[in-house]
């Protein structure tokens, strides 16, 4: 489909846009509901099928806190990381703002997360904001690209006062 | 209506939401005064009930001004939306909870907001935003112990 | 599975109208509105399910537990966020599942309940209505102590 402007899109085109932006949110919150379910040990195969197939083959997750994870398997690894130490994990991954490329399959996404979780058996605050590309391939739209720009993690009892904000990617 | 007409208003149901996130987004980290008021209608108002009412953009970048000088970090998680288009008016309610670090205190706020908006020359503007603050505690209170910090103290 | 264009925008359509209904259902309960208010938004033999707290079928139930909520929980906030809604055009019913985090006050203390909702929905009349709305507690804790030293409430 060629790229046209704005106002030259065909209805259909305009509709389109419109699905894919839903398709995303409704990807990006799946994300979640699986992540969370892996952590909290709800799914033996976690982090394997289906969490693992929401991302391309090439999927980087990275963020401020983590570094730099690229394909499947670091993923894999990455995420079962994860578990080893966690019990339990909420992300409240919120506020999406998508913009789908002219191309048609090739998106961005910006999110504010608002997390609860218990690591090593504590309670945790972490607060981080979302910038992601996406990609649409034959079977639907795909995470490409995860990054994750902690603002902080804080135990509960603390609060997060002496540590927000860490350095962000990107600054 | 028309198909045409069905897409064009939930382009702009999309469209409203955008720019109600673009107004929580300029307030993080933490606000950018002149880009919160850019958002604004001219004659735009911002009511925040006992912290005042501000009409126009430069009495709405001086206030948020103000607030910079008090909040050395903070988060703004608005969603929730509510929003009804109407041709070239909006109207949008939502709710929205913040972590400001005011004073070096970290606290927890919880509030619902309003907004009417109207389309003008291709683009949205806010013509009118409030809100209700439910609670702004110390994180180590919480809101039963101490509903509010009056954060222009 | 939506094919024409009219289908395709009812579709979308439709999935806002159902999320426009559960932040109907948030601030008609954060407003404190009448029982009756908040059982309207569910069919006739609509069921909520509230885990812990219970589970009641039909309006009159539904009102019944919603006019006397408030004589333990005197303030809340319910931020129903995140989700994902599938809709069956042809049946005129629907799913979703929402995230939801909860600030309130429980018996004169400060609480946290974080929520996920699996709600079930029919169109009737041409509006959409809750059939069922389910409530999974991951924890209502108070608020000094943290999800990890009490996660529910002991009563």
């Amino acid at each position: 489909m060629a790229a046209r402007s704005f106002s030259e899109r065909t209805v259909e085109q305009r509709l389109q846009r419109l699905e894919d932006i839903a398709s995303i949110r409704y990807l990006k919150h799946t994300y979640a509901i699986l992540m969370d379910a892996g952590l909290c040990h709800e799914n033996e195969a976690w982090p394997d099928a289906p969490f693992l197939a929401l991302f391309a083959p090439d999927a980087v997750w990275e963020s401020n806190v983590h570094g730099r994870h690229e394909g499947v398997a670091a993923l894999r690894d990455l995420f079962t990381g994860w578990a080893a130490r966690l019990t339990f994990a909420k992300h409240h991954t919120i506020a999406p703002s998508i913009d789908v490329a002219p191309s048609g399959v090739e998106a961005t996404g910006h999110w504010y997360t608002w997390e609860t979780i218990t690591s090593g058996g504590a309670p945790i605050w972490l607060a981080a904001t979302y910038n992601d590309d996406f990609v649409k391939r034959d079977d639907g739209w795909r995470i490409q690209h995860i990054r994750s720009n902690i603002q902080f993690r804080a135990p509960y009892h603390e609060g997060w006062a002496a540590e927000a904000p860490l350095p962000q990617m990107g600054e | 209506m028309s198909l045409e007409d069905r897409v064009r208003t939930l382009e702009e149901t999309e469209a409203v939401r955008r720019v109600l996130a673009a107004v929580g987004a300029t307030c993080d980290a933490p606000y950018d005064a002149a880009a919160f008021a850019a958002l604004f209608a001219e004659d735009g108002v911002m009511d925040l009930m006992e912290m005042g009412v501000y009409t126009g953009r430069a009495a709405i970048q001086e206030f948020i001004e103000g607030m910079r000088t008090k909040v050395s970090f903070t988060m703004h998680y608005w969603d929730g939306y509510a929003i009804d288009v109407n041709g070239g008016d909006a109207t949008a309610t939502w709710y929205g909870f913040e972590t400001p670090n005011l004073n070096g205190t970290a606290h927890f706020g919880g509030l619902t907001h309003d907004a009417t908006l109207k389309k003008v020359d291709d683009r949205w503007w806010i013509t009118s935003l409030g809100q209700n603050l439910h609670f702004m505690s110390p994180y180590d209170k919480g809101w039963v112990k101490q509903r509010v910090t009056d954060q222009t103290a | 599975m939506a094919q024409t264009l009219e289908q395709r925008v009812l579709l979308l359509e439709e999935i806002n109208a159902i999320d426009r209904l559960k932040q109907e259902y948030a601030r008609t309960l954060d407003r404190y509105d009448t029982g009756e208010a908040f059982a309207a938004l569910f069919t006739p033999d609509g069921v909520l399910d509230i885990g812990p707290m219970g589970r009641y079928e039909g309006r009159d139930a539904i009102a019944g537990f919603f006019n006397g909520v408030r004589d333990t929980l005197s303030f809340f906030l319910h931020y129903t966020m995140a989700h994902a809604v599938d809709v069956d055009l042809e049946a005129n019913t629907a799913r979703g599942t929402w995230y939801m985090w909860e600030p309130a006050t429980r018996n004169d203390e400060a609480y946290l309940v974080a929520i996920t909702y699996d709600d079930e929905f029919r169109k009737v009349g041409g509006r959409w209505l809750f059939t069922l709305s389910r409530s999974t507690y991951h924890f209502m804790c108070p608020y000094d102590k943290g999800w990890v030293e009490q996660r529910l409430p002991p009563d």
